[in-house]
């Protein structure tokens, strides 16, 4: 997954230049070296290399890199089914397009990419499905879609990432993803 | 010897008053300054303990030591006292102690307005302590994110507490943020040049210009929020046409600014402290004021970074995800600044460094988590985990405890004139610092797990006990850590040693004062040649204490002290500051009826208030100028200046048209309500055919036209300014009545439609600042009248005339912008 | 004073590109201007990358003009500002080259 190759790349990142920083920092604290800063080039390099620099050329890649992906995550092109997800205190309900509906329970195909509109009735939520995509929030008075898609069948959890009031703790769902041609037993979840 | 009797005479003069009346009519910055800070450290404790409570409950799955209810207004309150009631008072006290001393000057631009400042953060404050002991605490997070926040799903007073109490801390905030920005520009040693500031100033600069500017979008929100729980207009309720996503904006507006608005006074104390332990100039000032610059300004290009799940575009969610991503430039640069300049040096250990050492490891860590949070796909996994509570933690306890940490240790022999005695301070750093990564660092993988935030309970299975429960050790680390802080600072104060003057052999001007530092600061005022004063003339402090620098004089009673020219630092005129007086107790008295006359819903006293404010502010101004004007006085070292109040542009010229940007800034961010709602928001246009109509727009213009025309001849022919000044109220008072005309006949009820709700706002904003413009004008009537504004001293009518103009500028705004959106709607 | 302002100008100057940017792209999209100006472009974008280039061009202007005077230190930092604005408001508008207008 994507999102999870820019993880361990920002990780990477992260973790060579913190690590540059406190070894320049410790250096600089040990060798109690002689005052020459008067040296303009110590200027040129701390500042200009080093703080000006070497930032502009990580951070400009990391943002080209994170626009791409965030580009390829978009709902552009045709989805396999389209559900209608209302959120509201305090549980889910998910309408498919042949206009059954199911509370609490998720059905999707898996290896299919599906879109769902989300919206929701009282206060603003936010659905996420960890493994399968980020978030998207539910906002009363507006639909946004989100494209999610599971490699293959099986459970997820879900909760609610915005907080929602006294119920937000237990404000969750769980998605089923089925084999694509399986036939779909849509029965009522127990909700 | 005359110089003891200077002491003596600037010591009466500039002394609180004795007993119990001087601790309410204190305007003393020094006094003040310890205030907010002794207040803001009360409330970090109190904070602090909410803290506790929420590890408490998380450190095991199904606790039961709280239930949801209560878990709501602890983490609310938890996060709008550190931020409201702690983080920004502390810096205000900061800025408002140190300021006048690193500038050579003797007190703040406005004495009485930090008192004033220091009052309603007491009150309003008080106000959100009362509804936590009461049970009715805001529990709809810190955010407050309406609906949730609304009067439907929070029907209680809970977040009436947090919009009433935090919008009267606010008005301190922006009143602090004026008196700063017009010290910095206006009160500084003589031929202090911009360039030749301390860096500290710099960043102060900034800092309050930040918040001119940043402060208004949330003061505007929390007012319209307010208004719709209490009167029903429905700016947020997407039904009618509002747009719960309008508070988002609004309040990360300000939101994200706040955060710089936190970082950068702290870093300004970083500049400060780490060339004088490492013993060697700052590298780079130059580039650092450009780095600080930028981040003043980029930080305003980064709020939506907080509404990457809401459904915006991902064009615009890549504009401000760049923002972000840059933001981190200058940042980057000021870092390795530091580093630079400790490299250059020799640094000392002392205990100071301990906590800057700790600065670097947590806020560079915090750094790069906050990249990674400005990446939208990633932001969009993590966004509300428990990733971004310990990320935010990483910054601001990086980015504000720890500098703030080593500030107190740095400048507590000059507050107190004592130095530390016992090692107390390292213990409490390790436990401080390994506390605090020991509760936060392993909170990112908790984040990645998948834990949300605002949770009050989490089931077994989802295998996050241990890292919760070591979250809640460490914790309980850092409270032990900050206790053993506090009782090192008390045994300093009671124990301590007495110091020698500048025990850091620092270079900048705090330390040429006697410590503990006189009320007056300087018995004679400075005159600096370069950034660092002090080792130019190691002598310096002596020098001043004997009367060799400016106004080394106690003459008639008078609080003096040196204005200068803002660029350049060359004298200009010497400032007549007022002294103690108990008007800002009674005006903070006054806005607290306010405040609490709409919390308790008895809406029809509110408008008593509302004039009770009026009386008390006009009151306030009468007392300043004077009918008898000395004349160029001279201020030693042969300078004759004039007194402030024949100067053109007085401090409190500066200081109306900070007043105005910020209010201006306010009424911008409504107008983008106002197409925000028509261009985003559901449920629009309004039920119903609205046509466009001229004729009240044209008679607001008239009467915009009368009062600015009218205040210009009185400012270019004195003999006309009376008449002039009777005229612009005249003109503002026609505006006002074409500006109601227009709404009471065009718009539908306020609570019809969120059009007609933004309608009336703007219209009532409009009408609030003709009337501030009109009684403007009528004051400077009055003062032309009783002799105190006369063609030598005209700065009292350029006042006026900069509020007049101002209100009829927007009433000109508001009556064509309505006028005209019947036609295209 | 006016010194100090022209010392930001820079900044300023990006403060009031991105602010037309952000609000040229949210009037776009909801008034629908998603239709193909030019083939594989849409009307927003073509709007978006007009505007954008014409705010470089107003920010190279503006750096023209801060760099005839370079005497005091103040008005070096205000050439240093006026490059961050100018890169500021390349870097910021970046995504208008790639990402998709609307969705």
């Amino acid at each position: 997954m994507r999102v999870a190759d820019l993880w361990w790349w920002m990780l990477g990142g992260s973790a060579i230049l913190s690590a540059l920083v406190f070894i320049l920092l410790l250096i600089a604290l040990r060798r109690r070296g002689a005052a020459d800063n008067r040296q303009p080039g110590r200027t040129r390099v701390w500042i200009g290399w080093l703080g000006l620099v070497m930032p502009v050329g990580v951070l400009m890649v990391l943002l080209a890199f994170a626009l791409w992906v965030g580009q390829r995550n978009l709902p552009v092109g045709p989805a396999a089914q389209t559900v209608q997800v209302t959120a509201f205190n305090y549980g889910w309900e998910f309408c498919y397009e042949d206009g059954s509906c199911s509370q609490g329970v998720l059905r999707i195909p898996a290896g299919q990419p599906v879109d769902l509109d989300i919206t929701a009735t009282d206060v603003i939520h936010s659905l996420w499905i960890p493994r399968l995509a980020g978030k998207m929030d539910a906002i009363p008075g507006q639909v946004n879609r989100l494209r999610i898609e599971a490699d293959a069948p099986g459970t997820f959890e879900a909760v609610c990432a915005e907080y929602c009031g006294v119920g937000h703790a237990d404000h969750r769902f769980v998605v089923e993803a089925y084999a694509a041609g399986a036939p779909a037993g849509r029965t009522e979840a127990a909700e | 010897m005359n110089v003891i009797q200077l002491h003596h005479d600037l010591t009466r003069i500039w002394n609180n008053e004795p007993g119990w009346r001087g601790v309410f009519s204190s305007v003393s910055h020094t006094t003040l300054g310890k205030r907010f800070m002794i207040t803001a450290a009360v409330f970090f404790g109190i904070g602090g303990v909410l803290a506790m409570l929420i590890r408490a409950q998380l450190a095991t799955p199904a606790s039961a030591f709280t239930g949801p209810e209560v878990y709501g207004q602890i983490f609310t309150m938890h996060g709008s006292i550190m931020m409201f009631l702690f983080a920004i008072p502390m810096l205000e006290g900061f800025a408002i102690y140190l300021l006048p001393k690193i500038l050579g000057a003797r007190d703040l631009a406005y004495p009485r307005l930090t008192a004033l400042g220091w009052w309603c953060y007491l009150f309003g404050g008080t106000i959100m302590l009362l509804a936590l002991l009461g049970g009715v605490a805001p529990d709809a997070g810190w955010f407050l994110y309406p609906p949730l926040s609304g009067k439907e799903f929070t029907p209680g007073v809970n977040s009436d507490v947090w919009l009433l109490g935090i919008t009267f801390v606010e008005i301190s905030a922006l009143a602090a943020a004026i008196e700063i920005t017009v010290t910095i520009l206006k009160f500084r040693a003589a031929n202090m040049s911009l360039t030749k500031m301390p860096i500290l100033a710099w960043y102060l600069l900034a800092t309050a210009g930040m918040m001119i500017f940043g402060f208004p979008p949330l003061i505007l929100g929390s007012i319209l929020l307010e208004v719709e729980r209490a009167f029903g207009w429905p700016f947020f309720q997407p039904e009618l046409g509002g747009s719960p996503l309008l508070w988002q904006h609004l309040f990360w507006l300000f939101g994200h600014p706040e955060v710089y608005i936190i970082f950068l006074p702290a870093a300004g104390a970083l500049s400060t402290i780490i060339p004088v332990m490492a013993r060697t100039p700052l590298i780079g000032y130059g580039a650092i004021v450009t780095a600080v610059m930028a981040l003043a300004f980029l930080s305003f290009g980064l709020w939506v970074h907080h509404m990457f799940t809401t459904g915006i575009p991902h064009m615009a969610l890549g504009f401000f995800s760049a923002a972000s991503v840059l933001v981190a430039i200058p940042t980057a640069v000021q870092i390795f600044a530091w580093i630079g300049t400790m490299w250059a040096g020799r640094p000392k250990f002392t205990l100071p460094m301990y906590y800057i050492v700790g600065f670097f490891v947590v806020f560079v860590l915090g750094g790069l988590t906050g990249v990674m949070l400005a990446i939208v796909p990633f932001d969009q996994q993590v966004h509300d985990t428990a990733f971004v509570t310990a990320h935010l933690h990483y910054v601001l306890v990086g980015g504000f405890v720890f500098p703030m940490l080593a500030a107190a240790y740095y400048w507590m022999p000059h507050v107190t004139g004592r130095t530390r005695v016992m090692r107390v301070g390292i213990a409490a750093f390790w436990l401080i610092f390994i506390g605090f990564n020991l509760t936060f660092l392993q909170m990112h993988l908790t984040g990645l797990l998948g834990m949300p935030r605002r949770v009050y309970t989490y089931p077994v299975e989802a295998g996050w006990t241990l890292l919760n429960l070591t979250s809640s050790v460490g914790a309980f680390m850092q409270a032990f850590g900050f206790g053993l802080f506090a009782l090192d600072i008390a045994l300093q104060r009671r124990l301590g040693k007495p110091t020698r003057r500048d025990p850091w052999e620092a270079e900048t001007l705090e330390w040429a004062m006697p410590t503990p530092p006189p009320q007056y600061n300087f018995a004679s005022l400075p005159t600096v040649s370069s950034r660092e004063p002090l080792s130019d003339n190691r002598r310096i402090g002596v020098d001043l204490a004997a009367g060799k620098g400016l106004l080394g004089r106690a003459i008639g009673g008078r609080r003096e002290t040196l204005a200068v020219d803002i660029v350049t630092g060359a004298p200009e005129h010497v400032a007549i500051l007022p002294g103690s007086s108990l008007t800002p107790l009674f005006t903070a008295l006054v806005f607290g009826g306010f405040f609490m006359s709409m919390l308790l819903g008895i809406y029809w006293l509110a408008p008593v208030f509302i004039v009770g404010a009026a009386v008390m502010i006009w009151r306030w101004v009468a007392t300043t100028g004077t009918t008898h004007d000395p004349g160029p006085v001279d201020a030693g070292n042969g300078y004759y200046l004039p007194t402030g109040f024949a100067i053109r542009g007085s401090v409190g010229y500066w200081g109306s048209v900070l007043a105005v940007a910020a209010s201006g800034t306010l009424f911008a961010s409504l107008v983008f309500g106002y197409f925000f709602l028509w261009v985003v928001a559901p449920n629009w246009p309004p039920p119903g055919a609205f046509g466009a109509y001229l004729l009240e727009p044209i008679i607001v213009t008239a009467g915009a036209l009368l009062a600015v025309v009218a205040a210009r001849l009185g400012l270019r022919n004195f003999d006309r300014s009376r008449s002039g000044a009777i005229a612009a109220a005249a003109g503002s008072a026609l505006a006002i009545a074409g500006l109601l005309a227009g709404a009471i006949r065009h718009l539908p009820e306020p609570t019809f439609h969120a059009f007609a709700a933004t309608g009336w706002a703007l219209t009532g904003f409009a009408v609030f600042s003709c009337a501030v413009g009109a009684l403007a004008q009528l004051f400077v009537h009055r003062r032309i009248a009783s002799g105190h504004v006369i063609a030598q001293r005209p700065h009292e009518l350029r006042t006026a005339a900069v509020w007049s103009d101002y209100g009829v500028g927007v009433a000109v705004v508001v009556a064509w912008l309505l006028g005209l959106s019947g036609a295209a709607l | 004073m006016t010194a100090l302002i022209k010392m930001v100008s820079g900044l300023i100057a990006w403060a009031v590109s991105f602010s037309v940017l952000y609000a040229l792209h949210g009037l776009g999209c909801a008034l629908g201007w998603t239709e193909q100006a030019v083939p594989g472009l849409t009307q927003a974008r073509v709007v978006l990358l007009v505007t954008w280039i014409l705010l470089i061009a107003a920010h190279g202007v503006l750096l023209v003009w801060l760099l005839r005077s370079c005497a005091t230190q103040m008005q070096r930092i205000g050439v240093a500002i006026g490059w961050i604005g100018l890169g500021a408001t390349i870097v910021t508008g970046l995504p208008i080259l790639a990402i998709s207008s609307c969705v």
